[in-house]
């Protein structure tokens, strides 16, 4: 049987090239032998068409713009001894009415009829294309005849395929695995879009997501699974027309999202106006063809499916020019739109070539190639969509980075001053009116002669001398950092309930004034800090030396707090940039209701 | 009077103390301002073209800080007494005044009497002439005479080396960084001038440290 039935393609080769050679008029359209291995043949290659020979040098139907009836004959013959079930499979889900008719008895007798126009119940089978048994018993030869009415004024293309049942069964799962696979990307897009739309408010996301939906309604529509899953009975709405809205409506939002994507409103103005305008021209003409004029417009169809085809071929040159010029601004962004851009555009124009003048074959395993284009086209457009919010985030984080930044200079100026200011108090205060008090008391001593002026006076001396010391220890090389601290724990001590301990292990002499500055101002915020929110009772001040650092302990036992949760306070960022302006490390470790113990650590 | 007075000059950034200085010393036939400096930078070319005996030194002068001007004067002109004229009543000033060897060191808020006591002191003595009031006992802070402190997170980390926990241990039991224990670790044994847990193990059994 296998070996018959090579034989049988090779003659048929060999036939069909010498009728090409020698241009032979009358090339007899063979009959379709089926045999057990048969597993799927094109119809047209043993069809007439409207009664003749077909030249056609497609593998697929075409009937231009004018006919509006048309048939095709075909014989198949059963070489089996069993009988064959057939499937006659139509790749275009979209066509008028067909009907299979069977010569039997002298006669073409009609088997099933379907289209558009009739409603799903009456498909030969449930499945999103047309397609239809045919039976053929041991050894039959079957004689038949399909009519095709197509939309008035408007060409029709479709291959017919003949296909085993199982071929046609394991194409239909793959081919609805393959459908699947496009609307799980699409609907994780659609939810990816919609939350960016929701976290960051920026329209274009929206727009995406609805232009994923329509897009996914076109392809479903285009391959005939739309009018399955939900056209199921209604009669109300022509199927061809939803096809129709489904197409204008992706293509609106497409150039709507483009040109967010391009950002042409403030790039290129101009370029925008006129592609809004060409927008408008395309939809409407599409739309009055199909939805108003239908009567005057179908003896002109060509004439407007032309126009309308060249004005989007400009608008596609337009957004093009756009694309190159945006890849001076976001180069990424650009490029990854290009592709997805590509993948949009050669699937509409194969698609056209196809439909409008028959030009080329876009039907790959079941499935056509603006389905392919439209999976890949999403896949790079949601990519574009992840970069630029990745962009979004960037830009800021790199601005709260540099308000970080600005924060800890300004936190730095903002201590620079503070010094600078207390220093200035204090050596006014010590310096100015401290001497000032004393020319007083030596005056009053040695004129007035009056003890308790005296004594009053000597009071005031010590409440300036201290008040002057505590705003700024503007004497640390004259008293000596480690004697200062001692002082300042001293005074604690005596002044509060608090316990203060201070003790001082070879710490270094020999630090910069800067740095012997700074760590007072830190002990002294520090021991503040305890003192108005530790609620303590005992502090541990401890300066040890080592060979090529040393480091400062406070320690207390109050109340603590959780460092994680603490929001940082003014005092704790003072410290924190004080530390750092020294080249020093600033640890804190503190548990709520066991003590806070702060260790320093500077480099000598 | 057979000696001459003595030449005094007054190194002080404020008017109104200079101003009172003068005043006191109008009434002395012993003592003659000869001349009063602000500027810290200016003392030692002044001496030089004044050829004072005695300096009244204030430690805080704009520029030049009183105790390295101290230390100058002492260097090149040993011979001239000099008092120093403070606000600051701090034994380690006091101290060091001392040890730059300072003749006297008065309070500015001093009397008129302790003032010319000094004077007169310094000029007939080498002893180191002390105003009234000012603290003296100085307290040395410094080194490992003092009593070893333990601090309550110290005791902790000493007590998990005692266990034998290594430093990553003992920041996971703590809650802690590896960091912080680490320089813990390194101060306690800075303190108890021991190198490694052994030592430390020893010296806690022995001395009793946590009793």
């Amino acid at each position: 049987m296998k070996n018959n039935c090579f034989h049988r393609e090779i003659i048929l080769v060999l036939v069909l090239s010498l009728g090409c050679l020698l241009n032979l008029k009358a090339q007899q359209v063979d009959t379709l032998y089926i045999d057990s291995s048969f597993k799927k043949a094109n119809l047209i290659e043993y069809s007439k068409i409207n009664g003749s020979q077909p030249n056609n040098k497609y593998n697929y139907f075409y009937f231009s713009f004018k006919n509006e009836l048309n048939s095709i004959d075909f014989n198949i013959k059963n070489l089996n001894d069993k009988p064959q079930n057939l499937l006659l499979e139509f790749s275009n889900a979209l066509i008028k009415e067909i009907s299979l008719l069977k010569f039997e008895n002298g006669a073409f007798i009609e088997q099933n009829t379907t289209g558009i126009d009739y409603s799903i119940s009456n498909k030969p089978i449930k499945h999103r294309l047309f397609a239809f048994k045919i039976r053929l018993q041991p050894l039959e030869t079957g004689s038949y005849k399909l009519n095709l009415k197509k939309e008035k004024g408007k060409p029709l293309v479709t291959s017919v395929l003949i296909k085993s049942e199982s071929l046609f069964n394991s194409q239909s799962s793959i081919q609805l695995i393959l459908l699947g696979l496009y609307y799980g990307i699409s609907l994780l897009s659609v939810c990816f879009s919609l939350f960016v739309f929701y976290i960051l408010r920026n329209s274009s996301y929206l727009i995406y997501a609805i232009y994923i939906v329509f897009l996914g309604l076109f392809i479903s529509s285009y391959t005939g699974l739309f009018s399955q899953l939900f056209l199921d009975e209604s009669d109300l709405f022509n199927k061809y027309k939803h096809y129709v809205l489904f197409s204008e409506i992706s293509l609106l939002l497409f150039v709507v999202f483009s040109q967010k994507i391009l950002e042409a409103k403030t790039y290129m103005p101009n370029l925008k106006k006129v592609i809004d305008v060409l927008l408008i021209i395309l939809i409407s003409i599409r739309v009055l063809i199909h939805f108003f004029f239908t009567d005057f417009f179908e003896h002109y169809v060509s004439v407007f499916m032309n126009l309308w085809y060249s004005v989007f071929l400009t608008m596609v040159v337009l957004i093009t020019i756009q694309i190159v010029l945006y890849f001076k601004t976001n180069f990424k962004r650009s490029s990854l739109f290009t592709i997805a851009y590509v993948f949009m555009i050669s699937g509409v124009c194969l698609t056209i070539l196809y439909h409008g003048y028959g030009l080329v074959n876009t039907i790959f395993y079941g499935l056509p190639f603006i389905f392919y284009s439209s999976f890949l086209e999403i896949l790079f457009l949601t990519f574009t969509v992840i970069l630029m919010v990745k962009d979004i985030y960037d830009d800021r984080n790199a601005l709260s980075k540099k308000l970080v930044f600005e924060e800890k200079k300004n936190l730095y100026y903002f201590i620079k001053g503070e010094d600078q200011e207390r220093k200035r108090i204090s050596r006014e205060l010590h310096d100015n009116i401290g001497s000032k008090l004393s020319y007083l008391k030596r005056f009053v001593e040695d004129n007035i002669e009056n003890e308790a002026v005296n004594d009053a006076i000597d009071n005031i001396c010590n409440d300036v001398r201290n008040l002057s010391h505590e705003i700024s220890p503007s004497d640390l090389k004259l008293v000596g950092f480690k004697n200062a601290v001692s002082d300042l724990t001293t005074n604690l001590s005596s002044k509060t309930s608090l316990n203060v301990d201070f003790k001082n292990y070879q710490f270094p002499s020999k630090l910069s004034e800067n740095t012997e500055l700074q760590l007072y101002r830190v002990i002294q915020e520090v021991l503040n800090n305890i003192l108005k929110h530790a609620d303590a009772q005992h502090i541990d001040v401890q300066l040890i030396g080592h060979d090529d650092y040393a480091t400062l302990t406070i320690e207390d036992d109050g109340r603590g707090f959780n460092i994680k949760t603490q929001e940082k306070g003014l005092g704790l960022k003072n410290i924190a940039s004080r530390i750092q302006q020294i080249g020093g490390k600033l640890e804190i470790d503190s548990k709520i209701n066991s003590g806070t113990s702060i260790l320093i650590t500077i480099p000598i | 009077m057979d000696n001459p007075p003595k030449k005094i000059l007054i190194c002080e950034d404020h008017q109104i103390v200079i101003d009172g200085l003068i005043s006191i010393f109008n009434n002395q036939p012993d003592y003659n301002v000869l001349d009063f400096v602000k500027d810290g930078n200016k003392v030692l070319s002044t001496i030089k073209a004044k050829n004072p005996d005695i300096l009244l030194l204030d430690l805080n002068l704009p520029n030049k800080n009183g105790l390295d001007i101290l230390k100058d004067i002492k260097l090149h002109h040993p011979q001239i007494k000099v008092i120093v004229l403070t606000m600051y009543n701090k034994e380690n000033i006091v101290k060091k005044v001392k040890q730059y060897n300072g003749d006297g060191f008065l309070l500015k808020n001093c009397s008129t009497e302790d003032l010319l006591r000094a004077l007169d002191s310094v000029c007939e003595s080498k002893i180191f002439y002390l105003g009234k009031g000012i603290k003296n006992d100085v307290v040395e802070t410094d080194g490992f005479l003092e009593k070893i402190r333990i601090t309550r997170r110290e005791k902790e980390i000493i007590s998990e080396l005692m266990k034998g926990n290594n430093v990553p241990q003992i920041a996971k039991n703590l809650f802690i960084s590896s960091h912080t224990v680490e320089t813990h670790k390194k101060n306690i044994f800075k303190k108890l001038d021991i190198h490694n847990s052994i030592d430390l193990i020893k010296l806690v059994n022995e001395k009793q440290l946590f009793s």
